[in-house]
C-alpha cells in the first residue's frame, strides 16, 4: 500500500540544513493498522506528510497504492490525495463556516461528484458516525469528539483506501478518544489502512503495528520499546 | 460550481462583505451616473461647431480710445495691413465671436404683423465679404456677400441690412419646409424694412453655448463703427501662432488704441466650457479615485480573507484542492459579493440618477450604463481579488498539519 525507500527531507537555511528525516524505509501493507510515534521533532509529522503527499521529499522513492509520486507534479498529487488519502487532524480542521453536511462535501466537490453521489455519501458517512441528525450544526455548535467524529466522516466520505491520521485524538478527553478510536478500528476492520501518529502509547498499543521515529529514522528502540511494554502488560 | 456553500459561508460571515457589497453598490451608482455626466458634458463641449478654421483661426481684441478718430478709416487702414501679411488667409472684423459666452441676440420675424412670441431668436454676426472664408463656412445655398454690400453700422443703429446670410438651422426654424433662400424676414413688427436670405451655410453657432438656439446664427454684411474694434483672422495652415505675433505687433504701433489682447478660437471655446471642462475634470478624478479606493477595498478585504483562513486553504489543499480550486473559490466569492453590490447598486443608481434629474436637470440615465457599469465593477472585482487568490492557491497543504 505504501512503500518508503530511503526517504529523506532537510530542511535548508542559509546556515543550517536539517535533516527531518533521513534515508527513512517504511513499508506499510493493505489493511494494516499502524501506530507512529516518536518524540517531539523527531520526524513524524514530517513523515506524516509526506505520505500524504502534502510535502515533497529531497531523496528516495515513494510509492502509494502502487504509483510512484515521486515525479508527479502538484495537480497530479492533489488529485492522488483526494482520491486515495483520507487525514484526520489533530485539531479537526473542520470550515467553522460550512456546516456539518457542506463540511463533509469538501473534498467530494474537488473529486467533481455528482450532486446525488455526493448527498448519499455524506449522508451515510454522518449516519456511520452518529451525527446524521445534526447535518445542519456548525462545528462550533458540537463537542470535541463530535467534531472528531466529523473530520472522520469527511476523511471516509470519498471512500480512501489509505487514512492518516495526526493525533486524532490529541484534544479529546479519554472517554471520547475511546470513542474516536473505536471507530478507527471499526473502519480499519472494513478493510481501510489507517497510519495514526499519536504520543499516546496506550492507544498505540491497539495499533497492528508500532513504529517508532526517532531522529528522523525508524528506530530499532521500537521494537524494544514495544517488547518492554508487552512485557508490562503481561506483568513480567 | 460550489455557489451554494460559499454563499452560506459568506451569510455566517457578513460584516465585512457587506461593507465592500456597499462600497460596491455606491461605485456603481456614483460612477454610472458621473460617466453619463461627463460623457453629456464632453459632447456639449465637443458640438460641431461648423467652423472650419478652428485650429488657424484668433480673434484679436482692441480699443480705440480716443473719440475723435475715424473709425471707418481705421478699420479700412487694419485691413490693409494685415492682407498684406503674407501667413494671412483671411480676415474679417467682427463684432462678437462664436461660442464665446457673449454676443448679440436679436429676432427675426417672419412678417410685419406677426407677434412677438412667434420670432426666431438668433446670434448676430457682423462680417465683410471674406467672412465666410474667414470663419471656413460652408455655404450650401445662395451667395457671399459682395465688397460693396458691405456697410459700417453705428452703435445705435438697430435696423438690419438689406440682406442676410443664415446657418441651416436657422433657416429651417424659420421655414421648416425648406424654401429660405430668398425669403424675406424683419427686424422688429411693424418694420418698414425687410431683410432678403441671400445664402444659407451649413452651420455655425452662435456665442452662448447654453442657448437652446445654440446653431441659430446670421451673418449680416456690416461692420460695427465701435470703439472695439476686433478682428477675427484666418491664417494660412500652421502659421496662426506666427500671425498672432505679427498682427499683434502691427496694429500695437497705433498710439490710438491699446490691444486688449489675442486669442485663438481654440482658447475661446476653452475659455467658455472651463466650468464643463472643470466638471469633466473633478468628475474623471472622482470615477478614477471612487474605483481604485473599491479596488483597494476588494484587495483589502481578500488579502484579510486568506490570511485569516490559512489554515482553513491547507485544509482545503490537504482534502484534494487544486491550485485552481482555491483560486476559483476567491474568484466566485468576489463574484458574489460584487453582485450583491451590484443588485443593490442598480437602485441606488437610479435613485441617484432620479434626485439629480429632479434637481439638477441632469437627464435621465440612459439604460445601457448601468449593465456597462456592472460589467466594468465585476471586471474590477475580479482583477482587484486576483493577486490574493493566487496567494490563496499558493498555500502550502502542509499547513494543515502544523498548529498556526
Amino acid at each position: 500500500m505504501l512503500k518508503m525507500q530511503n526517504i529523506s527531507k532537510v530542511y535548508r537555511t542559509d546556515l543550517i540544513e536539517t535533516y527531518a528525516l533521513r534515508e527513512f524505509d517504511l513499508e506499510v501493507n493493505e489493511g494494516e493498522f499502524i501506530a507512529v510515534t516518536g518524540p517531539s521533532g523527531s520526524g513524524k509529522t514530517t513523515f506524516l506528510n509526506i505520505a500524504g503527499l502534502l510535502e515533497t521529499f529531497d531523496h528516495g522513492e515513494y510509492s502509494l497504492d502502487g504509483e510512484n509520486v515521486s515525479q508527479l507534479n502538484d495537480y497530479q498529487r492533489s488529485r492522488l490525495r483526494n482520491e486515495k488519502v483520507g487525514f484526520i487532524f489533530q485539531s479537526f480542521n473542520l470550515i467553522p463556516d460550512l456546516d456539518l453536511f457542506d463540511n463533509v462535501d469538501v473534498p467530494l466537490r474537488y473529486r467533481r461528484m455528482s450532486g446525488r453521489a455526493r448527498k448519499q455519501a455524506i449522508e451515510g458517512m454522518l449516519e456511520m458516525v452518529g451525527l446524521a441528525s445534526r447535518k445542519n450544526y456548525l462545528p462550533s455548535q458540537l463537542s470535541g469528539g463530535q467534531q472528531q467524529r466529523v473530520a472522520i466522516a469527511r476523511a471516509l466520505a470519498g471512500k480512501p483506501r489509505f487514512l492518516l491520521a495526526d493525533e486524532p485524538t490529541g484534544n479529546l478527553d479519554s472517554l471520547m478518544a475511546r470513542q474516536v478510536m473505536d471507530l478507527l478500528e471499526s473502519i480499519n476492520e472494513q478493510g481501510t489502512t489507517i497510519v495514526m501518529v499519536t504520543h499516546d502509547h496506550e492507544l498505540a498499543r491497539r495499533a497492528d503495528r508500532n513504529i517508532q521515529i526517532l531522529d528522523g529514522q525508524v528506530s530499532d528502540l521500537a521494537s524494544i520499546y514495544q517488547a518492554r511494554t508487552e512485557r508490562i502488560a503481561a506483568g513480567e | 460550481m460550489e455557489f451554494r456553500p460559499i454563499l452560506s459561508a459568506l451569510m455566517r460571515n457578513k460584516a465585512g462583505a457587506l461593507l465592500i457589497a456597499l462600497q460596491i453598490a455606491i461605485t456603481l451608482a456614483v460612477v454610472t451616473n458621473a460617466l453619463y455626466i461627463l460623457k453629456q458634458r464632453q459632447t456639449h463641449i465637443n458640438r460641431p461647431t461648423g467652423i472650419e478654421a478652428t485650429a488657424d483661426a484668433f480673434v484679436i481684441y482692441t480699443r480705440v480710445f480716443r473719440n475723435d478718430i475715424n473709425i471707418e478709416q481705421l478699420v479700412d487702414d487694419d485691413l490693409l495691413k494685415i492682407r498684406a501679411l503674407a501667413d494671412l488667409q483671411a480676415v474679417t472684423p467682427i463684432q462678437s465671436v462664436p461660442v464665446s459666452g457673449g454676443g448679440w441676440g436679436e429676432d427675426f420675424y417672419l412678417s410685419q404683423d406677426q407677434s412677438s412670441d412667434q420670432s426666431v431668436g438668433f446670434g448676430n454676426f457682423m462680417v465683410n465679404q471674406d467672412g465666410v472664408e474667414a470663419l471656413g463656412l460652408d455655404l450650401i445655398e445662395g451667395r457671399n456677400f459682395s465688397t460693396e454690400e458691405i456697410t459700417f453700422r453705428s452703435p445705435v443703429e438697430t435696423v438690419y441690412p438689406r440682406i442676410v446670410l443664415i446657418s441651416k438651422p436657422l433657416a429651417n426654424a424659420l421655414f421648416p419646409d425648406g424654401d429660405a433662400l430668398g425669403q424675406l424676414v424683419y427686424d422688429e413688427l411693424n418694420s418698414p424694412h425687410p431683410t432678403r436670405i441671400i445664402g444659407i451655410y451649413e452651420n455655425m453657432p452662435n456665442a452662448w453655448p447654453n442657448a437652446t438656439m445654440f446653431e441659430n446664427s446670421a451673418l449680416m454684411p456690416q461692420i460695427s463703427a465701435s470703439n472695439d474694434v476686433r478682428y477675427w483672422i484666418r491664417a494660412k495652415p500652421g502659421r496662426r501662432d506666427q500671425l498672432m505675433t505679427e498682427v499683434e505687433q502691427l496694429l500695437g504701433l497705433d498710439r490710438n488704441r491699446i490691444i486688449l489682447g489675442n486669442r485663438t478660437f481654440e482658447e475661446v471655446k476653452a475659455r467658455t466650457y472651463r466650468n464643463d471642462i472643470a466638471m469633466v475634470k473633478l468628475l474623471s478624478g472622482v470615477v478614477a479615485l471612487l474605483t481604485m479606493v473599491t479596488a483597494m477595498g476588494i484587495i483589502g478585504l481578500a488579502w484579510f480573507s486568506v490570511t485569516q483562513r490559512r489554515k482553513q486553504i491547507g485544509t482545503r489543499r490537504a482534502l484534494g484542492a487544486h491550485k485552481m480550486d482555491i483560486l476559483r473559490y476567491f474568484m466566485i466569492e468576489n463574484w458574489l459579493i460584487t453582485s450583491a453590490g451590484l443588485a443593490i447598486g442598480i437602485v441606488l443608481t437610479l435613485a441617484l440618477n432620479y434626485f439629480l434629474d429632479t434637481n439638477f436637470q441632469t437627464g435621465r440615465l440612459v439604460w445601457y450604463y448601468i449593465p456597462v457599469g456592472m460589467l466594468f465593477l465585476w471586471l474590477l472585482g475580479q482583477l482587484a481579488v486576483l493577486a490574493p487568490a493566487r496567494k490563496a492557491a499558493n498555500t502550502d497543504p502542509a499547513l494543515a498539519t502544523r498548529s498556526v
